[in-house]
């Protein structure tokens, strides 16, 4: 897969009253879903608006709640062992 | 390139993606050992085309893409398939048991004995994978609530929670890894973020955390 660049969502999608609260404002920016532009626009307006402001808190702790809660796995080392084997002997 | 820069390739820049992989496949399978042979059979399939792979190119996408297809194609298929039972193997085994009916007891009395020569119980029974697998699950009992409130969100809500949350993908790449449109993304995420929200609101709110959706 090609690495490519991220395609700007609009700000506020068409039709769609739920992009226009502060909290899926708050969350397209947090998913780097805005252009720069509607990202500066963004921050500039969160530092006068508090509801924007507390959308943008509660999400950042929202998000980091599940980044830091779900429970990861390790790749034991006998796995990366076995694949580490079956690449040696692999033809190419 | 030759073989031996191909494998260089593979283990600087896919084989650090391991224990990522392994995350994404058990919260798929909820095994420990499907989730082990997804993630073999995904760098192994990336391994067999990695001349398709540009070098400093986003591997880690290709990879959950892979291992997401393998899931579907492979794994899903697999489970389906109703387990066949072969009664020649259970019968042959009950007669195994039924012909050595003092083990258990030859058993007891050798743990016996290893408990009273060794200086404590845990020199006697050193921690086995079992034991090691019940200190793991104690200490990250933390992450319990979220995890299990993961675990319990349906299959296509968990995925876009675990690529964007857990793994920051962005929509984009999501959309490529589940061959679905970016709105389709977007809006799968907004209901299962809703969705964990709901199901986290006591716990959240004890992080500081404060539900005003609805205010």
């Amino acid at each position: 897969m090609r690495d490519s660049k991220q395609q700007p969502v609009p700000f506020i999608a068409a039709g769609s009253d739920t992009a226009k609260s502060p909290e899926s404002r708050a969350s397209m920016f947090l998913d780097r879903a805005l252009s720069k532009e509607d990202a500066s626009l963004f921050l500039q307006e969160a530092q006068q608006n508090p509801a924007l402001q507390t959308a943008l808190k509660q999400e950042e702790s929202f998000r980091s709640l599940i980044r830091n809660g779900v429970h990861r796995r390790k790749a034991s080392t006998a796995l990366i062992q076995s694949i580490k084997d079956k690449i040696r002997t692999a033809p190419h | 390139m030759k073989k031996k820069n191909w494998d260089v390739v593979f283990e600087k820049e896919l084989m650090p993606f391991a224990d990522a992989l392994k995350t994404f496949a058990y919260h798929l399978t909820y095994d420990e050992t499907d989730a082990e042979d997804l993630v073999q059979d995904t760098l192994l399939k990336a391994y067999r085309s990695i001349e398709r792979y540009e070098t400093g190119t986003n591997a880690k996408a290709w990879l959950f893409k892979i291992l997401k297809n393998g899931f579907i194609n492979d794994y899903r298929r697999r489970v389906k398939q109703p387990s066949t039972v072969n009664y020649d193997e259970i019968i042959e085994s009950q007669d195994d048991e039924d012909a050595s009916p003092s083990t258990s007891l030859v058993d007891m009395k050798t743990r016996l004995v290893r408990i009273l020569e060794a200086d404590s119980p845990a020199d006697a029974f050193p921690l086995t994978s079992h034991n090691d697998l019940n200190t793991e699950l104690f200490a990250n009992s933390l992450g319990d609530e979220v995890t299990r409130a993961l675990d319990d969100l349906a299959e296509e809500f968990r995925t876009v929670i675990l690529l964007a949350d857990v793994e920051d993908f962005t929509y984009e790449e999501i959309a490529k890894i589940l061959d679905i449109p970016i709105g389709t993304v977007r809006s799968r995420l907004f209901r299962a973020r809703n969705l964990m929200k709901e199901k986290l609101k006591a716990y959240a709110e004890s992080f500081g955390y404060e539900d005003k959706r609805a205010q």
